[in-house]
C-alpha cells in the first residue's frame, strides 16, 4: 500500500472546472422540462380520481364480497352434473350422465391450448418467409428490395399495433363465435411480432459466411439458405416457442370476447354469478399455464 | 497475354464515399501461376480480388476471365464465381453446419435450388468433398462443427470448400493474418501445394513480406490503389519495400 508520503505532491489549490457555457436554448429547455413535469403530476393526480382508486373500498369490500370469497374458496370439482336434489343428470340423447364442471373445463382448456398451437404455427409459417424481406441487410441496394422492405415492415407494424383481443372481436363479428376467430387473431398479431424478431435476427448475422457462400457462385436463394439460415435457426426456434408460450395465455383471454376456449366459459360463469365454477376455472388455468410454462422453458433451454 | 486466366485493363473502383480504392490497375495471372499481392492496409488488395470474381463491380476498366468480360452481366459474374474459389481472413465457415456440409456448400453454385434446399448431395459430390478434406489432412474432423476446430483447421476447411468448386483460380484474401506464424505456414503449404498439383492459379494477399516472397512466383505490390511494383521475389529490394510500407519499414 502506498503511503501518503509516496504519493506525488498534490497541487494546493482546488480545481474549479471551467464553467459550462449556458445558452438560451439550455434555459428554454430547463423551463420546458419543469412545465412538463408539473403537467404530468397534475395528470397523475387526475388519474387517481378518474380511476376511483380507494383503499377503503378494497378492504371493506363491495356488496357481495363475502359470498364471492366463500365461493372462490370452494371450487366445484364435480365430474358429473347433478340437479338441485343431488341426482345425476342424464343426457337426453345418450342416456349417459352429463359431464360436470371439471371434464367440461378440461375439454375447453384443451381447446385453448390447441388454438394457441394452430395460431402460433400459422404465424411462424407466414412470418418466416416474410421476415427475409423485412431485413435491411438483404434488401438494400435495389429498388425492388427497398419496396419489399418498406411494405413488409409496414404490414408487421400494423399487425403488431392491433392487440389480439381487438382482432378477436373483429373476427368474431366476421366469422361468428368459436375458436376459429381466436386462431385468426393470434396468428395475425403473432405474424407482426415474430416477423419483427425474425428480421432483426437476420439483420444481426455474421456476414463473413454469407460472402463466402456468395463467392462460390450460388444464387441469392441459396446464399440465404446456406449462409444465413444456419446462423438464425436456433433463434427462430426460441422465438417461436416463446411466442407459443405467450399465445397460450393470450388465447385464455380471447375466449372472453367469444373466441373459443376456456375463457368463454369463465366469462359466462362470472356473468351468471357461478363463482364456484369460476374458481375451478381459475385453478385449471393456473395449473395448465404453470405446466406449459415449465415445458416450454425446458424446451427452450434444450434448443439454446 | 491471351493465355491469362484473369486480365484487368485500366481497372478502377471508387467507393460511394469517394474513396479511390483501385486506380488504372493492369493485372494478369496465367494458369497455374502463384502471385503474391502485398501492400499496406487499404492499398486495394482486397478490392482487387473482389473485382476479379465479381463480388464488387468496378467503376472503370475491365476484368476478363479467360478472355470474357466478367462484369458483362450479373449472371455471367455468377458463372465466373463458380470457377473461382476464395478463402478469407475470417474463414467464413457457416456456423452450426458440419465440416463436411461446409465443404459441400462449395458446390452451391453448381447445384439447383431444390437440391440445395434439402442439402441433397450426390455420391460423387460427397466423394469429392471428402477427397478435398483429406488433401488438407483434416478428414477425421468431417463431422465436427467449425466452432470446435482451431483457426488453422478452420482455414483448411475453407480451402477444402474452395477446392470442392474445382476452381481454375484460388483467391486468398489475407488467408493467414489471423493465424500464428507456424500455423500460417501449414495452411499456405497446403494451399500452394494443391494449387501446383492441380494447376490452379492462386492470388494471395499477404501481409507478411517473407511469406509473399517464399510462396509467390511473382509479386505485385499495391500503393494507394495503384500497382507500384511487379516482379520476381528477388527483385523486391529493401528500397522498394520502404517505398511501399513507408519509412518505418524494417525487415519483419
Amino acid at each position: 500500500m502506498p503511503t501518503s508520503e509516496q504519493l506525488p505532491p498534490q497541487p494546493a489549490a482546488r480545481i474549479i472546472p471551467p464553467q459550462k457555457p449556458r445558452t438560451l436554448r439550455d434555459s428554454l429547455w430547463t423551463g420546458l422540462k419543469w412545465t412538463l413535469t408539473a403537467l404530468f403530476l397534475v395528470y397523475l393526480i387526475a388519474s387517481f380520481q378518474r380511476t376511483e382508486f380507494n383503499l377503503y373500498t378494497l378492504i371493506s369490500g363491495g356488496k357481495d364480497i363475502k359470498r364471492v370469497m366463500y365461493d372462490l374458496a370452494h371450487p366445484d370439482f364435480s365430474w358429473v352434473e347433478r340437479d338441485a336434489g343431488g341426482e345425476v343428470v342424464l343426457s337426453r340423447k345418450t342416456g349417459q350422465p352429463k359431464p360436470g364442471t371439471v371434464p367440461v373445463l378440461l375439454d375447453e382448456m384443451n381447446e385453448t391450448v390447441m388454438m394457441s398451437l394452430v395460431g402460433t404455427l400459422l404465424s411462424v409459417l407466414l412470418s418466416f418467409p416474410l421476415s427475409f424481406l423485412a431485413a435491411r441487410n438483404l434488401t438494400k441496394g435495389s429498388v425492388s428490395g427497398q419496396i419489399a422492405y418498406n411494405s413488409v415492415r409496414f404490414i408487421f407494424n400494423v399487425l403488431r399495433a392491433f392487440p389480439p383481443i381487438i382482432l378477436a372481436i373483429i373476427f368474431v363479428f366476421m366469422v361468428g363465435p368459436g375458436p376459429f376467430p381466436g386462431v385468426l387473431a393470434l396468428a395475425l398479431h403473432s405474424i407482426g411480432m415474430l416477423g419483427k424478431l425474425f428480421s432483426e435476427a437476420i439483420e444481426s448475422v455474421d456476414l463473413a459466411p454469407v460472402e463466402a457462400v456468395r463467392a462460390t457462385g450460388a444464387s441469392n436463394n441459396l446464399i440465404v439458405w446456406f449462409g444465413i439460415l444456419p446462423q438464425v435457426l436456433p433463434q427462430f426456434v426460441a422465438f417461436s416457442l416463446y411466442r407459443w408460450d405467450i399465445n397460450i395465455r393470450m388465447s385464455i383471454i380471447l375466449g372472453i370476447v367469444g373466441a373459443g376456449g376456456i375463457g368463454f366459459l369463465l366469462d359466462q360463469y362470472i356473468r351468471l354469478f357461478q363463482y364456484q365454477k369460476a374458481s375451478t376455472c381459475f385453478l385449471i388455468i393456473l395449473v395448465a399455464v404453470t405446466i406449459l410454462d415449465w415445458g416450454s422453458s425446458w424446451l427452450r433451454e434444450r434448443m439454446g | 497475354m491471351s493465355d491469362a486466366v484473369f486480365q484487368t485493363t485500366g481497372l478502377g473502383l471508387t467507393y460511394p464515399d469517394g474513396t479511390r480504392a483501385l486506380d488504372s490497375v493492369d493485372f494478369h495471372i496465367r494458369p497455374g501461376e502463384v502471385v503474391s499481392v502485398i501492400g499496406r492496409s487499404g492499398a486495394g488488395k482486397s478490392t482487387l480480388l473482389r473485382c476479379l470474381n465479381g463480388l464488387l463491380v468496378p467503376t472503370d476498366g475491365s476484368v476478363q476471365f479467360r478472355g470474357k468480360e466478367v462484369h458483362s452481366s450479373p449472371e455471367h459474374a455468377r458463372r465466373v464465381r463458380r470457377s473461382v474459389g476464395m478463402i478469407f481472413q475470417s474463414f467464413g465457415l457457416v456456423p452450426r453446419v458440419s465440416v463436411l456440409n461446409n465443404v459441400l456448400i462449395g458446390r452451391a453454385g453448381q447445384v439447383g435450388l431444390w437440391r440445395g434446399l434439402f442439402y441433397h448431395w450426390t455420391d460423387e459430390e460427397k466423394q469429392l468433398a471428402l477427397r478435398c478434406l483429406s488433401r488438407v489432412e483434416i478428414l477425421e474432423q468431417w463431422h465436427k462443427r467449425p466452432r470446435e476446430l482451431s483457426g488453422g483447421q478452420q482455414q483448411r476447411v475453407a480451402i477444402a470448400r474452395a477446392l470442392c468448386q474445382q476452381p481454375a483460380v484460388l483467391l486468398a484474401d489475407e488467408p493467414v493474418s489471423a493465424l500464428d506464424p507456424a500455423t500460417a505456414r501449414v495452411v499456405l503449404d497446403h494451399a500452394v501445394r494443391i494449387c501446383r498439383e492441380d494447376g490452379i492459379a492462386m492470388i494471395a494477399n499477404l501481409h507478411s513480406v517473407s511469406l509473399a516472397k517464399e510462396y509467390g512466383d511473382r509479386i505485385v505490390a499495391f500503393r494507394q490503389g495503384r500497382v507500384f511494383f511487379e516482379g520476381r521475389p528477388a527483385e523486391l529490394t529493401d528500397e522498394v519495400l520502404r517505398e511501399i510500407y513507408g519509412e518505418h519499414y524494417a525487415d519483419f
